[in-house]
Protein backbone atom coordinates (compact mmCIF):
# COMPACT_ATOMS: atom_id res chain seq x y z
CA UNK A 1 0.00 0.00 0.00
CA UNK A 2 1.52 3.34 -1.01
CA UNK A 3 1.34 6.27 1.34
CA UNK A 4 -1.22 8.17 -0.71
CA UNK A 5 -3.73 5.35 -0.43
CA UNK A 6 -3.22 4.92 3.27
CA UNK A 7 -6.63 5.79 4.78
CA UNK A 8 -4.89 7.45 7.74
CA UNK A 9 -2.97 9.83 5.43
CA UNK A 10 -6.07 10.60 3.41
CA UNK A 11 -7.97 11.32 6.62
CA UNK A 12 -5.16 13.57 7.91
CA UNK A 13 -5.05 15.55 4.65
CA UNK A 14 -8.83 15.88 4.61
CA UNK A 15 -8.84 17.13 8.17
CA UNK A 16 -6.10 19.69 7.45
CA UNK A 17 -8.04 21.05 4.45
CA UNK A 18 -11.24 21.26 6.46
CA UNK A 19 -9.49 22.96 9.40
CA UNK A 20 -8.05 25.56 7.04
CA UNK A 21 -11.42 26.20 5.36
CA UNK A 22 -13.18 26.52 8.72
CA UNK A 23 -10.59 29.00 10.04
CA UNK A 24 -10.97 31.09 6.86
CA UNK A 25 -14.76 30.93 7.24
CA UNK A 26 -14.24 32.52 10.66
CA UNK A 27 -12.44 35.35 8.87
CA UNK A 28 -15.54 35.95 6.74
CA UNK A 29 -14.33 34.09 3.63
CA UNK A 30 -17.46 33.00 1.81
CA UNK A 31 -15.73 30.70 -0.69
CA UNK A 32 -14.04 28.89 2.23
CA UNK A 33 -17.50 28.49 3.76
CA UNK A 34 -18.69 26.91 0.51
CA UNK A 35 -15.70 24.53 0.70
CA UNK A 36 -16.75 23.56 4.23
CA UNK A 37 -20.32 23.05 3.01
CA UNK A 38 -19.30 20.85 0.08
CA UNK A 39 -17.02 18.73 2.25
CA UNK A 40 -19.47 18.24 5.12
CA UNK A 41 -23.09 18.79 4.05
CA UNK A 42 -23.78 15.10 3.34
CA UNK A 43 -22.42 14.12 6.74
CA UNK A 44 -24.22 16.90 8.65
CA UNK A 45 -27.44 16.14 6.76
CA UNK A 46 -27.06 12.57 8.05
CA UNK A 47 -26.88 14.03 11.59
CA UNK A 48 -30.00 16.17 10.98
CA UNK A 49 -31.88 13.14 9.61
CA UNK A 50 -31.08 11.23 12.83
CA UNK A 51 -32.76 14.01 14.81
CA UNK A 52 -35.51 14.86 12.28
CA UNK A 53 -36.48 11.78 10.25
CA UNK A 54 -38.73 14.03 8.13
CA UNK A 55 -36.58 15.12 5.20
CA UNK A 56 -38.05 18.63 4.81
CA UNK A 57 -37.56 19.33 8.49
CA UNK A 58 -34.03 17.92 8.41
CA UNK A 59 -33.23 20.27 5.51
CA UNK A 60 -34.46 23.26 7.52
CA UNK A 61 -32.38 22.11 10.49
CA UNK A 62 -29.37 21.81 8.17
CA UNK A 63 -29.84 25.38 6.88
CA UNK A 64 -30.00 26.70 10.44
CA UNK A 65 -26.92 24.68 11.35
CA UNK A 66 -24.84 26.13 8.51
CA UNK A 67 -25.89 29.71 9.32
CA UNK A 68 -24.85 29.03 12.93
CA UNK A 69 -21.56 27.60 11.63
CA UNK A 70 -21.02 30.79 9.58
CA UNK A 71 -21.75 32.98 12.60
CA UNK A 72 -19.66 30.98 15.06
CA UNK A 73 -16.74 29.86 12.89
CA UNK A 74 -14.51 32.56 14.41
CA UNK A 75 -14.82 30.76 17.76
CA UNK A 76 -13.47 27.47 16.36
CA UNK A 77 -10.05 26.82 17.88
CA UNK A 78 -8.06 24.59 15.55
CA UNK A 79 -5.70 23.40 18.29
CA UNK A 80 -8.42 22.31 20.69
CA UNK A 81 -11.08 20.56 18.65
CA UNK A 82 -11.30 18.50 15.50
CA UNK A 83 -13.21 20.38 12.80
CA UNK A 84 -15.67 17.52 12.29
CA UNK A 85 -16.34 17.20 16.00
CA UNK A 86 -16.94 20.98 16.19
CA UNK A 87 -19.26 20.97 13.15
CA UNK A 88 -21.24 17.97 14.43
CA UNK A 89 -21.55 19.61 17.87
CA UNK A 90 -22.89 22.88 16.42
CA UNK A 91 -25.30 20.96 14.16
CA UNK A 92 -26.52 18.64 16.91
CA UNK A 93 -27.02 21.48 19.42
CA UNK A 94 -28.85 23.68 16.91
CA UNK A 95 -31.10 20.80 15.84
CA UNK A 96 -31.88 19.88 19.46
CA UNK A 97 -32.77 23.55 20.15
CA UNK A 98 -35.16 23.34 17.20
CA UNK A 99 -36.61 20.09 18.52
CA UNK A 100 -37.07 21.64 22.00
CA UNK A 101 -38.78 24.72 20.56
CA UNK A 102 -41.29 22.37 18.95
CA UNK A 103 -41.78 20.44 22.20
CA UNK A 104 -40.80 17.17 20.55
CA UNK A 105 -38.09 15.95 22.90
CA UNK A 106 -38.46 13.01 25.20
CA UNK A 107 -37.18 9.82 26.73
CA UNK A 108 -39.21 7.68 24.38
CA UNK A 109 -38.87 9.94 21.35
CA UNK A 110 -36.14 7.78 19.88
CA UNK A 111 -37.22 4.51 18.34
CA UNK A 112 -35.15 1.77 19.96
CA UNK A 113 -35.03 -0.14 16.71
CA UNK A 114 -33.22 2.70 14.94
CA UNK A 115 -30.83 3.64 17.70
CA UNK A 116 -27.62 3.00 15.81
CA UNK A 117 -27.68 3.86 12.13
CA UNK A 118 -27.03 1.02 9.72
CA UNK A 119 -23.45 1.18 8.57
CA UNK A 120 -23.04 2.52 5.03
CA UNK A 121 -20.91 0.57 2.56
CA UNK A 122 -17.36 1.17 3.72
CA UNK A 123 -14.83 3.24 1.83
CA UNK A 124 -11.26 3.05 3.13
CA UNK A 125 -11.51 6.23 5.18
CA UNK A 126 -14.82 5.09 6.64
CA UNK A 127 -13.17 2.01 8.13
CA UNK A 128 -11.73 4.31 10.80
CA UNK A 129 -15.17 5.64 11.63
CA UNK A 130 -16.57 2.12 11.74
CA UNK A 131 -13.98 1.15 14.34
CA UNK A 132 -15.02 4.14 16.51
CA UNK A 133 -18.58 2.85 16.17
CA UNK A 134 -17.65 -0.61 17.35
CA UNK A 135 -15.90 0.73 20.45
CA UNK A 136 -18.91 2.86 21.42
CA UNK A 137 -21.46 0.16 20.65
CA UNK A 138 -19.49 -2.51 22.52
CA UNK A 139 -19.29 -0.31 25.62
CA UNK A 140 -22.90 0.88 25.39
CA UNK A 141 -23.96 -2.77 25.36
CA UNK A 142 -22.21 -3.22 28.73
CA UNK A 143 -24.46 -0.63 30.37
CA UNK A 144 -27.87 -1.18 31.92
CA UNK A 145 -30.22 -1.11 28.92
CA UNK A 146 -32.43 1.67 30.25
CA UNK A 147 -29.39 3.85 31.06
CA UNK A 148 -27.96 3.23 27.59
CA UNK A 149 -31.30 4.08 25.99
CA UNK A 150 -31.56 7.27 28.02
CA UNK A 151 -28.03 8.40 27.07
CA UNK A 152 -28.98 7.93 23.41
CA UNK A 153 -32.27 9.78 23.90
CA UNK A 154 -30.51 12.69 25.62
CA UNK A 155 -27.95 13.02 22.85
CA UNK A 156 -30.16 12.35 19.82
CA UNK A 157 -33.62 13.44 21.04
CA UNK A 158 -32.83 16.07 23.71
CA UNK A 159 -34.33 14.06 26.58
CA UNK A 160 -33.89 15.57 30.06
CA UNK A 161 -33.34 14.07 33.53
CA UNK A 162 -36.85 15.21 34.45
CA UNK A 163 -38.34 13.18 31.58
CA UNK A 164 -36.37 10.11 32.60
CA UNK A 165 -37.40 10.50 36.26
CA UNK A 166 -41.07 10.72 35.26
CA UNK A 167 -40.82 7.74 32.97
CA UNK A 168 -39.01 5.59 35.60
CA UNK A 169 -41.03 6.99 38.51
CA UNK A 170 -37.79 7.57 40.40
CA UNK A 171 -36.57 10.68 42.27
CA UNK A 172 -34.56 13.10 40.12
CA UNK A 173 -31.46 12.69 42.30
CA UNK A 174 -31.51 8.91 41.96
CA UNK A 175 -31.82 9.15 38.20
CA UNK A 176 -28.98 11.68 38.00
CA UNK A 177 -26.53 9.59 40.01
CA UNK A 178 -27.51 6.47 38.03
CA UNK A 179 -26.69 8.19 34.72
CA UNK A 180 -23.49 9.71 36.10
CA UNK A 181 -22.31 6.25 37.14
CA UNK A 182 -23.22 4.95 33.70
CA UNK A 183 -21.17 7.75 32.08
CA UNK A 184 -18.11 6.94 34.20
CA UNK A 185 -18.49 3.26 33.31
CA UNK A 186 -18.88 4.07 29.61
CA UNK A 187 -15.74 6.21 29.64
CA UNK A 188 -13.63 3.58 31.44
CA UNK A 189 -14.77 0.97 28.97
CA UNK A 190 -14.03 3.16 25.92
CA UNK A 191 -10.65 4.34 27.21
CA UNK A 192 -9.73 0.74 27.95
CA UNK A 193 -10.63 -0.47 24.48
CA UNK A 194 -9.29 2.36 22.35
CA UNK B 1 -3.69 22.52 35.28
CA UNK B 2 -6.16 20.69 37.42
CA UNK B 3 -6.47 16.93 37.72
CA UNK B 4 -10.01 15.93 36.84
CA UNK B 5 -11.94 13.75 39.26
CA UNK B 6 -14.93 11.53 38.47
CA UNK B 7 -17.33 14.37 39.21
CA UNK B 8 -15.60 16.59 36.61
CA UNK B 9 -15.61 13.77 34.06
CA UNK B 10 -19.32 13.11 34.59
CA UNK B 11 -20.10 16.85 34.32
CA UNK B 12 -18.14 17.03 31.04
CA UNK B 13 -20.25 14.12 29.72
CA UNK B 14 -23.50 15.68 30.92
CA UNK B 15 -22.47 18.97 29.30
CA UNK B 16 -22.00 17.28 25.92
CA UNK B 17 -25.28 15.39 26.31
CA UNK B 18 -27.10 18.66 27.13
CA UNK B 19 -28.25 17.39 30.53
CA UNK B 20 -27.05 20.23 32.77
CA UNK B 21 -29.44 22.82 34.16
CA UNK B 22 -28.81 26.39 32.93
CA UNK B 23 -26.52 27.50 35.76
CA UNK B 24 -24.41 24.32 35.72
CA UNK B 25 -24.31 24.57 31.94
CA UNK B 26 -22.99 28.14 32.13
CA UNK B 27 -20.39 27.07 34.68
CA UNK B 28 -19.27 24.20 32.42
CA UNK B 29 -19.09 26.56 29.40
CA UNK B 30 -16.92 28.94 31.43
CA UNK B 31 -14.67 26.02 32.46
CA UNK B 32 -14.26 24.94 28.84
CA UNK B 33 -12.95 28.45 28.11
CA UNK B 34 -10.53 28.56 31.04
CA UNK B 35 -9.56 24.99 32.05
CA UNK B 36 -7.52 23.10 29.44
CA UNK B 37 -8.00 19.69 31.07
CA UNK B 38 -11.75 20.08 31.36
CA UNK B 39 -11.92 21.37 27.79
CA UNK B 40 -9.96 18.31 26.58
CA UNK B 41 -12.36 16.01 28.45
CA UNK B 42 -15.36 17.74 26.81
CA UNK B 43 -13.75 17.26 23.39
CA UNK B 44 -13.06 13.60 24.27
CA UNK B 45 -16.73 13.10 25.19
CA UNK B 46 -17.79 14.67 21.88
CA UNK B 47 -15.62 12.21 20.01
CA UNK B 48 -16.74 9.27 22.15
CA UNK B 49 -20.43 10.00 21.61
CA UNK B 50 -20.28 11.18 18.01
CA UNK B 51 -20.96 7.74 16.44
CA UNK B 52 -24.35 7.85 18.21
CA UNK B 53 -25.43 10.93 16.26
CA UNK B 54 -23.78 10.00 12.97
CA UNK B 55 -26.29 8.95 10.36
CA UNK B 56 -25.56 7.77 6.88
CA UNK B 57 -23.99 10.43 4.69
CA UNK B 58 -26.87 11.71 2.54
CA UNK B 59 -26.56 14.05 -0.47
CA UNK B 60 -28.45 17.30 -0.01
CA UNK B 61 -30.64 18.99 -2.62
CA UNK B 62 -28.81 21.97 -4.27
CA UNK B 63 -31.70 24.20 -3.11
CA UNK B 64 -30.39 23.99 0.44
CA UNK B 65 -27.07 25.66 -0.43
CA UNK B 66 -28.89 28.34 -2.42
CA UNK B 67 -31.07 29.16 0.58
CA UNK B 68 -28.05 29.28 2.90
CA UNK B 69 -26.09 31.47 0.47
CA UNK B 70 -29.08 33.82 0.12
CA UNK B 71 -29.22 34.27 3.89
CA UNK B 72 -25.56 35.30 4.16
CA UNK B 73 -24.50 38.94 4.05
CA UNK B 74 -23.67 39.74 0.42
CA UNK B 75 -19.98 40.05 -0.45
CA UNK B 76 -20.16 41.97 -3.70
CA UNK B 77 -21.19 45.61 -3.94
CA UNK B 78 -19.48 48.94 -3.30
CA UNK B 79 -20.30 49.48 0.32
CA UNK B 80 -20.60 45.95 1.65
CA UNK B 81 -17.12 44.53 1.56
CA UNK B 82 -15.70 41.42 3.15
CA UNK B 83 -14.26 43.78 5.74
CA UNK B 84 -17.74 44.84 6.75
CA UNK B 85 -18.81 41.25 7.08
CA UNK B 86 -15.91 40.72 9.46
CA UNK B 87 -16.88 43.83 11.35
CA UNK B 88 -20.41 42.51 11.75
CA UNK B 89 -19.14 39.20 12.99
CA UNK B 90 -16.86 40.88 15.50
CA UNK B 91 -19.14 43.68 16.73
CA UNK B 92 -19.73 42.99 20.36
CA UNK B 93 -22.59 45.40 20.73
CA UNK B 94 -25.13 43.73 18.50
CA UNK B 95 -26.86 40.45 18.88
CA UNK B 96 -27.02 37.95 16.06
CA UNK B 97 -30.71 38.67 15.66
CA UNK B 98 -30.03 42.40 15.40
CA UNK B 99 -27.27 41.65 12.89
CA UNK B 100 -29.68 39.55 10.85
CA UNK B 101 -32.25 42.37 10.87
CA UNK B 102 -29.55 44.89 9.85
CA UNK B 103 -28.51 42.58 7.06
CA UNK B 104 -32.05 42.56 5.72
CA UNK B 105 -32.48 46.33 5.96
CA UNK B 106 -29.07 47.34 4.61
CA UNK B 107 -28.74 44.78 1.89
CA UNK B 108 -32.38 44.83 0.82
CA UNK B 109 -32.11 41.13 0.31
CA UNK B 110 -35.12 38.83 0.52
CA UNK B 111 -35.80 37.73 4.07
CA UNK B 112 -34.08 34.41 4.78
CA UNK B 113 -36.45 31.47 4.99
CA UNK B 114 -34.70 30.06 8.04
CA UNK B 115 -35.46 31.09 11.60
CA UNK B 116 -33.17 33.72 13.09
CA UNK B 117 -30.58 32.21 15.39
CA UNK B 118 -31.16 32.99 19.08
CA UNK B 119 -28.68 35.55 20.44
CA UNK B 120 -25.59 33.90 21.91
CA UNK B 121 -25.95 33.82 25.69
CA UNK B 122 -23.60 36.04 27.68
CA UNK B 123 -21.89 34.53 30.68
CA UNK B 124 -19.50 35.65 33.39
CA UNK B 125 -17.55 33.77 36.03
CA UNK B 126 -17.21 36.03 39.07
CA UNK B 127 -14.26 35.28 41.31
CA UNK B 128 -11.88 36.80 43.84
CA UNK B 129 -8.11 36.75 44.08
CA UNK B 130 -8.31 34.73 47.27
CA UNK B 131 -10.62 32.21 45.59
CA UNK B 132 -13.03 32.53 48.52
CA UNK B 133 -15.93 33.92 46.52
CA UNK B 134 -17.22 32.53 43.26
CA UNK B 135 -20.43 32.92 41.25
CA UNK B 136 -21.59 32.43 37.70
CA UNK B 137 -23.93 34.59 35.67
CA UNK B 138 -25.78 33.80 32.48
CA UNK B 139 -27.69 36.49 30.59
CA UNK B 140 -30.22 36.08 27.83
CA UNK B 141 -30.41 39.35 25.90
CA UNK B 142 -33.60 38.23 24.14
CA UNK B 143 -35.65 38.52 27.33
CA UNK B 144 -33.40 40.51 29.70
CA UNK B 145 -33.20 37.68 32.22
CA UNK B 146 -30.03 36.98 34.19
CA UNK B 147 -29.43 33.83 36.19
CA UNK B 148 -26.89 34.37 38.96
CA UNK B 149 -25.63 31.27 40.73
CA UNK B 150 -23.44 31.57 43.82
CA UNK B 151 -20.92 28.74 44.23
CA UNK B 152 -19.41 30.21 47.36
CA UNK B 153 -20.09 33.63 48.82
CA UNK B 154 -19.96 35.00 52.35
CA UNK B 155 -21.09 38.56 53.06
CA UNK B 156 -21.32 38.11 56.84
CA UNK B 157 -24.02 40.33 58.35
CA UNK B 158 -24.44 42.23 55.09
CA UNK B 159 -26.20 41.42 51.82
CA UNK B 160 -24.63 40.74 48.40
CA UNK B 161 -25.39 43.49 45.88
CA UNK B 162 -24.75 42.87 42.17
CA UNK B 163 -23.31 45.67 40.02
CA UNK B 164 -22.74 46.08 36.31
CA UNK B 165 -19.65 48.16 35.47
CA UNK B 166 -19.57 49.08 31.76
CA UNK B 167 -16.73 50.76 29.85
CA UNK B 168 -17.31 54.13 31.60
CA UNK B 169 -16.27 52.52 34.89
CA UNK B 170 -19.43 53.64 36.76
CA UNK B 171 -21.17 50.86 38.71
CA UNK B 172 -24.95 50.51 38.26
CA UNK B 173 -26.86 48.38 40.75
CA UNK B 174 -28.63 45.24 39.56
CA UNK B 175 -30.05 44.72 43.03
CA UNK B 176 -29.51 42.63 46.15
CA UNK B 177 -29.13 38.93 45.34
CA UNK B 178 -29.12 35.71 47.30
CA UNK B 179 -25.76 34.54 48.59
CA UNK B 180 -26.67 30.89 48.85
CA UNK B 181 -29.16 30.04 46.10
CA UNK B 182 -29.56 30.97 42.41
CA UNK B 183 -31.28 34.30 41.67
CA UNK B 184 -33.29 34.92 38.52
CA UNK B 185 -32.96 38.65 37.87
CA UNK B 186 -35.11 40.57 35.42
CA UNK B 187 -32.78 43.35 34.26
CA UNK B 188 -34.35 46.82 34.21
CA UNK B 189 -34.89 47.87 30.58
CA UNK B 190 -32.74 51.01 31.12
CA UNK B 191 -29.76 48.89 32.16
CA UNK B 192 -29.97 46.15 29.52
CA UNK B 193 -27.64 47.94 27.08
CA UNK B 194 -24.89 47.82 29.69
CA UNK B 195 -24.99 44.00 29.92
CA UNK B 196 -22.56 43.20 27.16
CA UNK B 197 -19.26 41.56 26.32
CA UNK B 198 -16.36 43.22 28.11
CA UNK B 199 -18.46 44.83 30.87
CA UNK B 200 -17.76 43.68 34.43
CA UNK B 201 -20.16 42.16 36.94
CA UNK B 202 -19.21 42.62 40.59
CA UNK B 203 -20.52 41.79 44.06
CA UNK B 204 -20.11 44.00 47.13
CA UNK B 205 -21.48 43.54 50.68
CA UNK B 206 -24.14 46.16 51.39
CA UNK B 207 -26.96 46.97 53.83
CA UNK B 208 -30.30 45.26 53.16
CA UNK B 209 -31.59 48.31 51.25
CA UNK B 210 -28.52 48.44 49.01
CA UNK B 211 -25.47 50.70 48.83
CA UNK B 212 -26.26 54.24 50.11
CA UNK B 213 -27.13 56.61 47.26
CA UNK B 214 -27.13 53.73 44.80
CA UNK B 215 -23.36 53.44 45.05
CA UNK B 216 -21.25 50.53 46.35
CA UNK B 217 -19.89 51.12 49.84
CA UNK B 218 -18.23 47.76 50.53
CA UNK B 219 -15.17 46.15 48.93
CA UNK B 220 -15.55 44.07 45.75
CA UNK B 221 -15.82 40.45 46.91
CA UNK B 222 -16.03 38.90 43.46
CA UNK B 223 -15.93 40.20 39.91
CA UNK B 224 -15.70 38.92 36.36
CA UNK B 225 -15.92 40.10 32.75
CA UNK B 226 -18.88 39.18 30.57
CA UNK B 227 -18.07 36.99 27.58
CA UNK B 228 -20.18 35.58 24.76
CA UNK B 229 -20.36 31.83 24.28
Amino acid sequence: MTAIHDPVDIETARRARLTDALVRTGEGDRSAFETVYKATSAKLFGVCLRIFPDRAEAEEALQEAYLTIWNKAASFEAGRASPISWLVTVTRNRAIDRLRSKGKTGFTALDEATEIADPAPLADAQMLIASDNRVLNGCIDDLNQRDAHFIRCAFVAGATYAELATSEDEPLGTVKSRIRRALIKLRSCMEGLS
Amino acid sequence: MTMLNEEDIAVAGEYVLGLLDPSADALAAARVATDAEFSAEVEAWRQRLQPMIDGNDTPVSPDVWHKIAAALPKQSGQDISGGNVRLWQSLSGISTVAAAIMAVILLQQPAPVVLPEPAAPLIAALGSETGRASLTARYDSDNGQMLLTPVSLDTGELYPELWIIPADGKPRSLGIVSGDSPSQISINAKLRDFIDQGATLAITPEPETGGPGGQPSGPILASGKIVSI
